[in-house]
């Protein structure tokens, strides 16, 4: 401990120098333009996809769920297949969230605009419109707010996912953070953390105002469309990418990789699990002192802008840090969900206490009961609801995160694939890939029937799946 | 009295007395003022002016501990019952004790509830006809069952005043009927005052000593029938 407290003090003062603020433009720039190239190509690709089955051509929706296989990769572990593919470098974070972003966006717009309400549609199948002519003076008028509000969406994860795509060689600031604490040039990591957490905070912002008005986001497609062209893969080695695409199967584990491959599986669950865990208990707690109804306004007040402090620093900065403090393994891990799981939890927490029903609360209170008594007998067990299902949900986000925190030296499978990937082991690599999705599905599959049987109090409506780590702040 | 929410008067020099063991009826049309004079009797929302003696306390001037000492010897059952659906019949009821416990019984009666505790909440249970309901999910009670859980956690608050808002209102005219009888009885049998809000003045007329009525914000009582 004294060692990590001594490692900790060589991160102060943070590397505030003109020289080295003016050069990291750059990377500050590469990052946005990932986000900003990605989610328009993610856009262009996923619409006509989206209008295929919503106009029910043949093979579309086929189409759409085999694109969902990319869904269950997480965006990072992605990323090193693309890292793999593309060479490192920001075409390689770019096609990674492309790809990640156009699943994601394909089927909730697909979704979004099979629902589309009947009679219109009929009205227009009676004028003799063909199924394409339907979609574009149908579907898409009926259903364009609710593609505008999920695309602002889509667009605030991809804007969180681009700032640490560059951890695995995807370009960006990420690149920048990783190779600083690979140097040990502490100073310049905790300027990067500094400029990273501005960067999240001023980006909520930005999709907080894309929330409230989703057109403003017509006018920055040109402009994705130039940050695409620049940012993209410079040279598609197609050569190269299909060369190694081809080593990668069949995907394969030596005996000695198959024999650990539980141990791994373990190290990764334990990491989302102690992590999730332990935020839970402490965010608990926190939510106690940052609920409107049971705290006065200064402990709120402090309370909540501690908790907004800690979900600011994305998991995998918190885990490149700690892997720089406590060393490699899923110690490292699951201190990094837990401290970003903390500030998300505790926030959604105080938010369940708060939006409990009020009549029970106030038939307890009018027994004579104090308002402690009141929390434990009303507030606490009506809000448990809503609390648990946030908790599921975040555990079965955390699994994800855990598998791409190993990538950065925190151990489970992902740091398996990342070796894997280091040696060129391809169909080892693939073989951790695939293992990492299965993973994923399970989890998720786990967690929903989990969720399902959750009863939820009158009043009370179930939280929605958080679409990505995002969290209006 | 001049009993207020927060857009303005709804209530305006209402007068009348209740003493141990009487049964009061408000009657009036919706929108009257009957929960709301029913909220400030139970000391949920202050009055703007006016006093409200409780046992020979203004309880307008309470306030901490001393006011949860006043409320603790004044029960409500709603219409919507308000009980904390995601915990167990046993511990709904025995929240009625709340205010006599301390905090670390009460703590302790959520983790380890002892037999003679759980033996108070079933005998306020059986008298409601419900004894084999005790450790049932409360969620999985149907509307009237719910109600007289309810009532059963009132009466193990033991309170001087009962109140109830509109305690029959979604039921059919024999439960209704069943429930006031219930209501009235143990009022009269325990020695609380009893005061309820009702729609039908028949039902008050036949079951409650007296009926006060609410009209324009005003209150006057109606003459008894025989």
């Amino acid at each position: 401990m004294p060692d990590s407290l001594a490692l900790l003090r060589t991160f102060f003062p943070p590397d505030l120098s003109p020289d080295y603020l003016l050069a990291l433009l750059g990377p500050l720039l590469e990052t946005l333009g990932l986000a900003f190239g990605a989610m328009t190509l993610a856009f262009l690709f996923s619409l006509p996809l989206g209008i295929a089955v919503g106009a029910r051509l043949r093979g579309a929706r086929l189409l759409v769920t085999a694109l969902s296989v990319f869904r269950s990769v997480p965006d990072l572990t992605l990323a090193i297949l693309c890292v793999i593919l593309f060479g490192i470098g920001t075409g390689a974070g770019l096609a990674a969230l492309t790809l990640y972003y156009t699943a994601a966006v394909a089927k909730v717009f697909a979704d979004l605009l099979e629902t589309a309400p009947e009679r219109p549609v009929e009205a227009l199948q009676a004028t003799g419109a063909s199924r394409l002519q339907i979609a574009l003076y149908g579907l898409l008028p009926l259903k364009r707010d609710d593609l505008m509000a999920y695309g602002a969406f889509a667009f605030e994860c991809a804007l969180r996912a681009s700032i640490i795509v560059g951890a695995v060689g995807g370009g960006g600031i990420g690149v920048e953070l990783a190779g600083s604490l690979a140097a040990y040039d502490f100073q310049r990591a905790s300027t990067l953390i500094l400029l990273l957490v501005l960067l999240v905070a001023a980006l909520d912002r930005l999709a907080a105002m894309l929330r409230r008005h989703p057109r403003w986001l017509l006018p920055m497609a040109p402009l994705g469309l130039v940050a695409a062209w620049f940012f993209g893969p410079q040279s598609f080695a197609f050569d190269h990418a299909i060369r190694v695409a081809g080593e990668m199967v069949p995907p394969e584990l030596a005996p000695d990789a198959l024999a650990r491959l539980p141990q791994l599986i373990w190290e990764t669950v334990w990491m989302a699990l102690a992590g999730t865990l332990g935020a839970a208990v402490a965010g608990l707690l926190a939510a106690f002192a940052a609920s409107r109804r049971l705290a006065p306004s200064w402990l709120r007040f402090a309370v909540r802008r501690l908790l907004e402090l800690f979900r600011t620093v994305p998991e995998l900065v918190w885990g490149l840090v700690l892997v720089a403090l406590v060393g490699l393994g899923p110690v490292a891990g699951g201190w990094a969900l837990g401290l970003h799981s903390f500030g998300s939890l505790g926030r959604l927490f105080a938010d369940s206490l708060d939006a409990a029903p009020e009549q029970p609360q106030h038939a307890i209170a009018g027994t004579g009961a104090s308002s402690i008594v009141v929390a434990c007998y009303a507030t606490v067990p009506l809000a448990m609801g809503a609390i648990l299902t946030h908790l599921l949900f975040r555990f079965e986000w955390n699994l994800r995160m855990a598998t791409v925190l190993g990538l950065i030296g925190a151990g489970g499978i992902g740091q398996a694939l990342y070796e894997a990937q280091q040696l060129f082991f391809y169909r080892e690599a693939f073989a951790y890939v695939l293992v990492t999705a299965a993973l994923v599905l399970v989890t998720d599959h786990l967690g929903a029937r989990l969720r399902a049987r959750i009863h939820m109090p009158r009043g009370m409506r179930s939280p929605p799946r958080p679409a990505c780590n995002a969290l209006a702040t | 009295m001049a009993p207020t929410e927060q857009s303005g008067p709804v209530l305006t020099g209402v007068t009348f007395d209740a003493s141990a063991g009487e049964c009061i009826a408000l009657v009036g049309p919706s929108g009257a003022g009957k929960t709301t004079l029913l909220r400030t009797l139970a000391a949920a929302i202050p009055p703007r002016g006016g006093a409200i003696l409780f046992d020979g306390q203004d309880h307008t001037r309470l306030s901490g501990h001393a006011l949860r000492n006043a409320r603790r010897r004044i029960a409500m059952i709603t219409q919507k019952h308000d009980l904390v659906e995601t915990l167990r019949v046993d511990r709904n009821v025995m929240a009625g004790a709340l205010g006599r416990w301390s905090l670390w019984r009460a703590l302790r009666f959520l983790a380890w509830p002892t037999r003679e505790e759980l033996a108070e909440a079933e005998a306020a249970l059986a008298a409601v006809g419900l004894a084999e309901m005790l450790k049932r999910p409360t969620a999985s009670l149907s509307g009237g069952e719910q109600q007289r859980v309810a009532i059963a956690r009132a009466m193990v608050q033991a309170p001087l005043l009962l109140l109830a808002d509109e305690p029959v209102a979604s039921l059919d005219p024999a439960t209704a009927a069943d429930v006031l009888r219930f209501l009235t009885d143990l009022a009269r049998s325990s020695g609380m005052a009893l005061i309820c809000s009702l729609h039908q003045p028949d039902l008050a007329a036949r079951f409650c000593d007296r009926t006060f009525e609410l009209r324009d914000g005003r209150i006057s009582e109606l003459e008894a029938r025989d």
